[in-house]
């Protein structure tokens, strides 16, 4: 698989999720595809388990994006999506990070987490005074960029 | 565009290897991974570090202690992916840091942070539990 098809399934996998086109994983996820949330312990086996979670998630999502794609030879495309996520019924948006480990087509392994924004306070401000070290960047910018290191 | 020489398999997971374990314990060892002018970033806070000084002076300031319990190493070429856990001052947080190389030095590492959910039982009957290795 080329790095741009590797790509490609990428974001026609996010496109599927947020079309709702369970459906179409079927050409893009290996049937043995695995998916795994480390921190519920959950994991996922196969694409048909997949799309029963996806054609049962309460409330839906959306807004999942492919703003930042980066990866490495053909084994790999991994992403922190920037995108901010909102699931309904939440109140705090999420930032979606997975990690997809390449199979011969498709993806055979994958890592999720929905990470709420969290107060700054909590990593770097509590040590920020006397120290210039941290600097708000714009979210935005970052959304508008796609990067492919390849 | 130049193409940027790939690190060698071995050599970067050993690199990511002695970071790691020096993680929470030996700050001037931790940072010897990042490039001068390596950048990291918590999306999560809007946060951007920039500078391997500074990455150090945060790192050596941080008001917790820290344990380290890797989970997965995983990449190719200049791009490694790390799935570990952070437990601050005994509570454990999920972690997966992307760390982006060039010559053999960290140029810009994105975390990314959360806490631990409850499975939630509405989809129970597609999940079983987790190997975390």
């Amino acid at each position: 698989m080329s790095a741009s098809d590797a790509r490609a399934v990428f974001e026609r996998y996010v496109a599927a999720g947020n079309a709702r086109d369970v459906d179409a994983l079927d050409d893009l996820l290996h049937p043995d595809f695995q998916d795994f949330y480390p921190p519920s312990g959950e994991g996922t086996r196969g694409t048909e388990n997949l799309k029963g979670i996806l054609r049962n998630y309460p409330g839906g999502f959306e807004g999942g994006g492919t703003s930042r794609v980066v990866g490495a030879q053909d084994r790999w495309v991994a992403t922190p999506a920037f995108t901010v996520l909102r699931h309904r019924g939440h109140r705090q948006p999420s930032l979606p990070s997975s990690i997809r480990r390449r199979g011969d087509r498709n993806g055979l392994r994958s890592s999720s987490g929905r990470n709420p924004m969290h107060d700054s306070r909590r990593l770097a401000d509590a040590v920020a005074e006397g120290y210039p070290l941290a600097q708000r960047h714009d979210q935005s910018a970052n959304a508008r960029r796609l990067l492919l290191h390849l | 565009m130049t193409a940027e020489r790939e690190m060698d398999e071995q050599v970067a997971k050993a690199l990511i290897a002695k970071h790691f374990a020096n993680a929470g314990k030996d700050e001037i060892a931790v940072a010897e991974i990042y490039a001068e002018d390596a950048v990291l970033e918590f999306p999560q806070g809007r946060e951007r570090i920039r500078g391997k000084a500074n990455i150090l002076a945060f790192r050596s300031a941080y008001p917790a202690s820290l344990e380290f319990e890797m989970r997965r190493t995983i990449g190719s070429g200049n791009l490694w992916v790390n799935e570990y856990v952070i437990s601050y001052d005994g509570k454990p947080s999920y972690v997966i840091g992307v760390m982006e190389f060039a010559e053999s030095k960290v140029i810009r590492e994105t975390v990314y942070v959360t806490d631990a959910w409850e499975p939630p039982a509405w989809r129970a009957q597609w999940v079983e539990p987790m190997d975390p290795s």
